[in-house]
């Protein structure tokens, strides 16, 4: 019998916010065992198909991409010895702060009918060059480019730990480095790189700015439609259990795939690889395909949105930008410490229950990023509209709007919560499971309660966990396109919506300054992220 | 002064009794050595006396009070981890006042010059050695004046070289103050400096023996 009974504080708040968590999916569930219509039918017949079509090209695509190039710069990187090699990893994570969707603008406009590149080749006089950027290849072209990082991230920490006797005894066998690296890396590796790209996967599946842009419907596009366009929530709720289903097939294959290979050592003290100097031939083609992904990935676009900025500048509204600047830090603020509140509470609890129900908890939390946005959306609306429907007679007896909930701000604030309480979660969940429980029964047996403790111990201690969670979820949620999109009331815009608006109509330029801003404080968060681990791992030594 | 009444203790989603029917008693000043094999029961058994488990049956009775089912913190009893557990935000001086309440300069003083560590107040435990780390563990874990001091392994981690001075430092300062005192090793050397040693096997207490 634990110290914690079941009935503790700390098991009551867990499971309330377990609840809420749950309670859009069980609506949604619920709304599922409504009669069909005559538009469903219809869906179901003509553009059903396209949307399993365009988004599992664009799932599978991507994902082998990333695969495959997050790979070979992570592997090159973690084995080889260059100059500066923690400032090339740096660099290469940066093109995770542009959202996909500024990407897009951005190719798309270099790429359209009278676009910068038609414009350099008429002032170099040479003949046009016409890539239809605004297509399939185009889409999957430009999320390989921004996602890829997330391959990179997952991998480099699982290449970097891997004991260095694998790969002497396989070369001391007589195999060459390629051998080795395909007959013993890559097999064992095969997990860290499937998670990778899942997660890129997950993304592809949970963007609804560029597919919109380019005009390629995928299931977050046809949610969208079906709901705002043809005002029929019931298909748009099926279209959302489908995408559901093929969130859960990916999910399920990623387990599968990852199969029963693992790193097992039988010492408690392993050696690590010394990285090696590359030769002139590893040297140059790393070089080449390095730069050619840094200019595509980072150079071009940020460049070619300073240029397009510098000619809207005379247009930008300083009161408005400013006003949105505010109202997306101060969202992004809120849904950022609900955040860590939600996943200390449940990072707490399972900390100190490790019971099944707590490791169940902190599953549904975990696989609350997996679901995308669209569905995320659909779900909360259906949840606050049956509130708005429960609470009427109080709202009417208290003279407020019939739609209270869900014409503010809360609506969005709870779904944002939903979507990212994983991110920070994650952090601090790692945080807690390093930090273990002796601390927390020193400090029990000294006198202090629960309560003291954990803030007088746990806080202090978990503090560059919370610091990483707070800046990976602030990004997130200021970067945040679909959710706010079809959640945020009305005259309420972000960054995003704002650049997705004006992008929308033609006004590339006006877009350009929020596109810059978002990635300026997404980057300048992504580089404090970096120190802060150099900081904690330079602390650890 | 302390009286373990047949205590019974598993754990959840395990059928495998942990202790059973385990049953003691202790006097004032009285140092007990816990002995047995690997997941015989023991350091559960100092779990439970502390409070950081409670048992399926039996009573935990400290100075004539049932405190079966009361919190750790409202026991009056210290700990010894193996791993010390000293707050790493913390320092020296910082880590003993923490179970202090009210003044507590003078006492931590007091606690310093008591295990030998004046002029380290300020330091942190990773700027200190194993001996110097047990030493302030033992110094946080007395400092607030317990009616009963439990040890888990408290020589495991040091090197052999300083075992026997340590060891016979820390008996020093527990005799001295005159606290009730049970310790769990696997060393029967250690079990020697003790008044009682029990050897627990399978969760039933197997064998006792009085050395004092």
């Amino acid at each position: 019998m634990k110290l914690l009974k079941g009935h503790s504080p700390l098991f009551l708040t867990s499971t309330f916010i377990i609840l809420l968590i749950l309670l859009p999916t069980f609506t949604l569930i619920s709304e599922l065992f409504t009669p069909v219509n005559e538009n469903w039918e219809h869906i179901k017949e003509f553009l059903l198909k396209d949307y399993i079509n365009n988004s599992l090209i664009l799932v599978l695509f991507t994902g082998l991409i990333t695969g495959v190039i997050g790979t070979y710069f992570s592997w090159t990187l973690s084995y080889y010895d260059f100059k500066l090699n923690k400032v090339l990893f740096i660099a290469l994570f940066l093109p995770l702060s542009i959202p996909p969707y500024i990407a897009g603008y951005v190719y798309g406009g270099i790429f359209n009918f009278g676009g910068t590149l038609e414009k350099i080749t008429r002032a170099l006089e040479v003949d046009a060059i016409r890539i239809d950027m605004l297509s399939m290849p185009g889409a999957i072209f430009v999320f390989s480019l921004f996602l890829m990082p997330y391959v990179v991230l997952v991998t480099k920490s699982f290449f970097q730990k891997l004991p260095a006797s694998y790969f002497e005894s396989s070369l001391l066998l007589g195999q060459s480095h390629l051998k080795t690296f395909m007959k013993v890396i890559l097999p064992l590796s095969r997990g860290a790189i499937i998670a990778g790209v899942v997660l890129v996967m997950l993304e592809v599946l949970n963007d609804y700015g560029l597919v919109k842009y380019f005009g390629i419907t995928t299931f977050s596009t046809a949610i969208y439609k079906t709901w705002f366009g043809l005002g029929d929530i019931s298909s748009a709720i099926r279209l959302a259990i489908i995408l559901m289903l093929l969130v859960t097939v990916i999910l399920t294959s990623e387990y599968y795939l990852r199969g029963r290979r693992r790193v097992s050592t039988s010492r408690a003290t392993v050696r690590y690889h010394q990285k090696k100097k590359p030769s002139q031939k590893v040297k140059g083609v790393f070089v080449s395909i390095y730069s050619i992904y840094i200019i595509l990935a980072l150079i071009i676009p940020i460049g070619q949105l300073i240029n397009w900025a510098g000619y809207g500048l005379d247009r930008v509204n300083l009161e408005g930008l400013i006003t949105t600047v505010v109202d997306t830090v101060k969202m992004a603020s809120i849904v950022t410490i609900l955040v860590i509140i939600s996943g200390l509470i449940i990072g707490n609890f399972n900390r100190l229950f490790k019971t099944r129900l707590s490791k169940f908890y902190s599953r549904i939390v975990i696989l609350g990023y997996s679901i995308p946005a669209s569905i995320v959306a659909v779900a909360v609306m259906t949840f606050f509209i049956s509130l708005d429907q429960f609470f009427g007679p109080l709202y009417m007896g208290l003279n407020l709007k019939s739609n209270f909930l869900m014409g503010g701000l809360v609506m969005l604030i709870f779904a944002l919560t939903l979507r990212f309480m994983a991110i920070g979660f994650n952090s601090i969940e790692g945080g807690f499971s390093k930090l273990g429980i002796k601390y927390y029964e020193a400090s029990r047996l000294l006198g202090k309660n629960s309560i003291q403790t954990f803030l007088q111990v746990d806080l202090p201690l978990l503090k560059p966990a919370i610091l990483s969670a707070c800046v990976l979820t602030f990004v997130d949620v200021m970067k945040e396109l679909p959710l706010t999109l079809i959640l945020r009331p009305f005259n309420y815009d972000t960054l995003a919506t704002k650049v997705f608006v004006y992008a929308g109509d033609e006004m590339i330029h006006e877009a350009s300054t929020y596109a810059l801003i978002i990635i300026g404080i997404s980057t300048l968060a992504l580089v404090l992220m970096q120190l802060l681990i150099k900081e904690r791992d330079h602390a650890k030594s | 002064m302390l009286s373990l009444n047949q205590i019974s203790f598993k754990y959840k989603n395990n059928n495998e009794l942990i202790l059973d029917d385990v049953s003691l008693e202790l006097n004032e000043g009285e140092i007990l050595a816990i002995v047995g094999p690997s997941g015989g029961g023991k350091s559960t058994l100092l779990r439970v006396l502390s409070g950081l488990e409670h048992p399926m049956k039996g009573e935990v009775v400290i100075n004539n009070k049932d405190v079966t089912y009361e919190k750790p913190e409202k026991r009056a009893i210290g700990m010894l981890f193996q791993d010390y557990a000293l707050f790493p935000h913390m320092t020296v001086e910082k880590n003993i006042a923490y179970g202090l309440k009210g003044s507590q300069k003078d006492r931590v003083n007091e606690m310093l010059q008591l295990v030998d560590l004046e002029g380290y107040n300020k330091r942190y435990p990773h700027e200190l050695s194993g001996g110097q780390q047990q030493r302030v563990a033992l110094a946080r874990a007395i400092a607030p004046s317990p009616h009963i001091l439990l040890l888990d392994e408290p020589f495991s981690n040091l090197d052999t070289e300083l075992l026997t001075k340590i060891r016979d430092e820390l008996f020093g300062i527990i005799k001295s103050m005159n606290i009730t005192t049970i310790m769990v090793t696997h060393n029967e050397e250690d079990a020697l400096h003790s008044d009682k040693i029990i050897r627990i096997e399978s969760g039933q207490i197997k064998e006792t023996k009085v050395l004092k």
